[in-house]
């Protein structure tokens, strides 16, 4: 069986949006930490996460189209502040503060 | 990965709503709803933006609570109580995980690593990466019109303190302020094993309480010797090893250097009475440890002069002192003096009662004598170690030179020689011998030739003084009515100038100004996503310089003859040389380092702080025979180069330029250093992560010193039994020949260490092994061969 690594830990908690920047950069963080073999069953347990939110979302989807409609108004809300920001990371000397910033930004 | 994205496990319920005309029929379409959604949700906060401001914050503040209205939006009360109760199952397993986890059982090493990265020393990390971030934008330090007196007084304080940095990197002007008959006291530390720096920080208090120490001895060298008694005194140098000290010529009174011993009685009075409350507050902290109570205790017991042996000796922190006279206006006159102020101290270590002494010529002629004395001493004499295996002492080299042996030498000088009980007495002499031809020691970041009128040390001596006059008098900032624009521009220009020289300088190593210095080191690493580290270990540097010293002397005595004036004068000539082979043979070890890393383009552009393949520095840290480096494991990625390649490739370069280097690989925490907040906090797991990395490299180095010792015990043994068959058997059926080579009877090794997730492996070309396991083999080799 081959060795879970970090990377693939991070793989997967990009995924799941369902919880917090913080609470993923912990899980990160204390799985740098420990074995290899208990890294599988944390694996395992973010996969079951990211499927049982893949199921909610995709039910949601064909069961409700005002999700949509109401999540839309947040996620306008979210590029209107991260567009503010990308003025101000333009006006900053940070070269590769201000490359990796845009390229985040201008994928949403 | 290990699972389908098809697995359908045992999931909480979902909460539904009524079927609406949705595209039930269209799962392609819904699929991609869903990605689209993800990635409209995914990450509150853009990678690589790090809030530095009360703006920036705003930002974060703003995208997390909007992220979390998302969820809420989005989500049931039930659903967001499953999303509670998933979390709550994560934390346990990461909990119960963590309680088997890969950091080893706390012992008092690793307690003493954990101290190491205590408060003091990411508030020293700290300091170095504001230092730099300062220094990126000095332009920022300048008064411009508006700034109220406050703001002028701080930038001129952060100035100030920029440009001390640059004055105690100014060896040259420390020297240059000795004037004709001038007096120079050199203090030096205690020479006593038990309180040496290293064994302080790594066995007894740790980097914490070692440094209060060194900045209480700090204090109480100018309390004592520079602010009491109305002298015009002043510290010219300081290190970890001494303090240097001038008092002009004009102003040298009797009673002050009268008083010199008495100062120094007080400042072991005081010093070990610190101390020893340090060892009270740690005794009271680990009672629960016996371990590192033992180990407390036993430090207090040769504090208090208690030896294990029953013997009571010269107890307390006693420190020595050197006084000699600057002859003459010249740049050698006062490196004599120097040197002088430094033997005489070095001679007063052995002297009981007494503190220290003026250089006195009877002083060094007698010390002379004793030298050659105990080597004629021990000339034809052999050591027998508690393994029984026999040294004969000295070899007489083909120009009569007589080399002590390099292995009873190296383990005499860690204090790791056993000795048999028919060898005590002569290893008695043997330790005598040693600490007296480390007279010549001294700590220079250079060599003689730099030294000459007009030399290199004297041209950087009057550069930086020029420099830091210059920053410290800028006004480009400030506009003047008088220049015309293109006058102004000029003006501009001539202070970028200025202000990219002290850019260079700060981020350059003193020692060798091919590396990184190491507040540049430790700013520029710790941003560094995948690093690994590369701790490189010259070996034998110590013990190569006090076979340099004993050569020395050698030629004093043989050159001198009788004649105690001439032998005086060219002990005074070899000081001025001695060390200089060491510092050679590092400035040839990290040339050849940079070297590899140019033709691979992984030296750093000093004002870019991007790689290239010349005209930039080694990411580096300059140790005393050790320098370590931070790669980016991305950047090797990029040129399909492994760490161990390149490992190889530099102890190849280093091998060829006749040094022979040990090479161990430690690799930070990915994960912390991915962070995307920029808090104290992480920045401080940031910052601990990095000294942990750099100290986890010590195992590394103790596993290759390992190998190191087992090629001498197989050499040894190779040479008692007159064959290497019997060796070759052993090493063949351990499957140990490529970490072992054997030709022409001599056993060689060519390794690297590299740490994985529970340990370390040690690698040959094409082999690696276990480190655990190979001591296990080496342990059953060793076993057969006593059978």
């Amino acid at each position: 069986m081959e060795e879970v690594k970090l990377e693939d830990i991070k793989s997967l908690l990009d995924k799941i949006f369902i919880f917090d920047d913080k609470y993923k950069d912990d899980i990160l963080s204390k799985a740098a930490k420990i074995k290899t073999a208990e890294r599988q069953n944390i694996y395992d347990l973010l996969l079951k996460v990211e499927v049982w939110q893949r199921n909610i979302y995709e039910q949601k989807l064909k069961t409700d189209p005002a999700l949509l409609q109401k999540l839309s108004g947040l996620i306008h809300d979210k590029k209107r502040i991260l567009n503010e920001l990308k003025a101000d990371m333009l006006a900053s000397k940070d070269r590769e503060k201000i490359s990796k910033v845009l390229s985040f930004i201008d994928k949403l | 990965m290990t699972s389908s994205e098809q697995e359908k496990p045992d999931l909480p319920p979902m909460e539904t709503a009524a079927p609406a005309a949705a595209n039930s029929g269209n799962e392609k379409n819904i699929q991609e709803q869903y990605r689209d959604l993800i990635s409209d949700l995914i990450g509150e906060i853009p990678p690589g933006f790090k809030p530095e401001s009360e703006k920036d914050l705003d930002y974060k503040q703003r995208l997390e609570e909007l992220h979390k209205k998302q969820l809420e939006a989005s989500l049931s009360e039930k659903e967001q109580g499953e999303v509670a109760r998933m979390k709550e199952e994560i934390d346990q397993l990461l909990a119960k995980a963590s309680e088997a986890a890969i950091e080893p059982e706390k012992t008092v090493e690793t307690e003493i690593i954990d101290e190491s990265t205590d408060q003091k020393s990411i508030e020293r990390l700290t300091r170095d990466v504001r230092l730099i971030s300062d220094i990126e934008q000095l332009e920022l330090l300048e008064a411009v019109p508006g700034d109220d007196a406050e703001t002028i007084k701080r930038k001129l304080d952060k100035k100030k303190e920029i440009t001390s940095i640059i004055e105690r990197r100014n060896w040259g002007k420390a020297l240059g302020k000795l004037q004709d008959g001038d007096k120079v006291i050199t203090v030096i530390v205690p020479g006593a094993d038990f309180l040496k720096i290293k064994h302080l920080n790594d066995e007894v208090f740790g980097y914490s309480r070692t440094s209060d120490i060194l900045e209480y001895r700090k204090k109480l060298i100018e309390e004592q010797l520079v602010l009491s008694g109305g002298i015009k005194a002043e510290i010219l140098k300081t290190d970890y090893q001494s303090s240097t000290l001038r008092i002009p010529s004009e102003n040298v009174p009797e009673k002050y250097l009268n008083s010199l011993n008495v100062k120094m009685e007080n400042i072991d009075a005081l010093m070990t009475e610190f101390i020893e409350d340090i060892v009270e507050e740690e005794l009271q902290k680990s009672k629960n440890d016996p371990i590192k109570t033992g180990k407390l205790n036993k430090f207090n017991d040769e504090l208090m002069g208690r030896m294990p042996d029953g013997r009571t000796v010269k107890n307390g922190y006693r420190m020595t002192y050197g006084v000699s006279e600057v002859e003459g206006k010249t740049m050698a006159g006062r490196l004599d003096a120097l040197n002088r102020s430094t033997q005489a101290a070095r001679t007063a270590r052995g002297a009981e009662g007494s503190y220290g002494t003026e250089y006195d010529k009877e002083l060094i002629d007698t010390e002379l004598d004793l030298i050659k004395e105990l080597r004629s001493k021990l000339q034809d004499e052999s050591i027998t170690n508690s393994d029984g295996i026999e040294f004969k002492l000295f070899n007489q080299e083909k120009n009569g030179f007589l080399k002590i042996n390099k292995d009873v030498l190296r383990d005499v000088r860690k204090d790791k020689f056993k000795a048999a009980k028919n060898s005590e007495k002569v290893l008695a002499d043997v330790v005598k011998y040693v600490k007296k031809i480390n007279i010549l020691d001294s700590v220079k970041p250079f060599i003689k030739e730099e030294t000459a009128e007009g030399g290199k040390l004297q041209k950087q001596m009057r550069d930086y003084s020029d420099l830091t006059d210059e920053f410290l008098n800028l006004t480009d900032t400030v506009p003047d009515a008088s220049l015309t624009p293109e006058q102004q521009q000029e003006k501009t220009a001539a202070a970028e100038k200025i202000r990219n020289e002290i850019n260079e300088i700060i981020k350059t190593e003193e020692k060798d100004h091919n590396y990184t210095s190491a507040d540049q080191f430790n700013s520029k690493a710790t941003e560094i996503k995948t690093c690994a580290y590369l701790s490189i270990d010259v070996m034998d540097v110590g013990v190569d310089q006090l076979q340099e010293f004993e050569r020395l002397l050698q030629d004093v005595e043989n050159e001198g003859g009788n004649d105690k004036d001439k032998k005086r004068k060219l002990l005074d000539e070899k000081a001025s040389v001695a060390g200089d082979g060491a510092t050679k043979k590092m400035r040839e070890v990290r040339e050849n380092i940079k070297k590899v890393l140019g033709e691979h383009g992984l030296l750093m552009d000093v004002k870019t702080g991007k790689y290239t393949k010349k005209d930039g520095l080694v990411l580096g840290h300059v140790g005393g025979d050790e320098v370590t480096l931070a790669v980016d494991m991305s950047e090797l990625e990029n040129r399909k180069l492994s760490v161990e390649d390149l490992m190889f490739e530099i102890k190849d370069a280093t091998n060829h330029g006749k040094a022979d280097v040990r090479i161990i690989n430690t690799v930070a925490a990915e994960a912390i250093r991915d962070n995307k907040a920029v808090d104290k906090q992480s920045q401080a797991e940031i910052f601990k992560d990095h000294l942990k990395t750099i100290k986890r490299a010590e195992k590394g180095a103790d596993i290759a010193k390992q190998v190191e010792e087992n090629v001498r015990k197989f050499n040894l043994l190779i040479q008692r039994e007159g064959s290497s068959a019997k060796v070759a058997e052993m090493i063949k059926e351990a499957g140990l020949e490529k970490i072992f080579k054997i030709s022409k009877d001599q056993v060689t090794s060519f390794i690297i260490v590299t740490e994985k997730e529970d340990g370390f492996d040690v690698k040959a070309e094409g082999f690696d092994v276990d480190a655990d396991e190979l001591q296990q083999k080496i342990a059953d080799i060793k076993t057969k061969l006593a059978a």
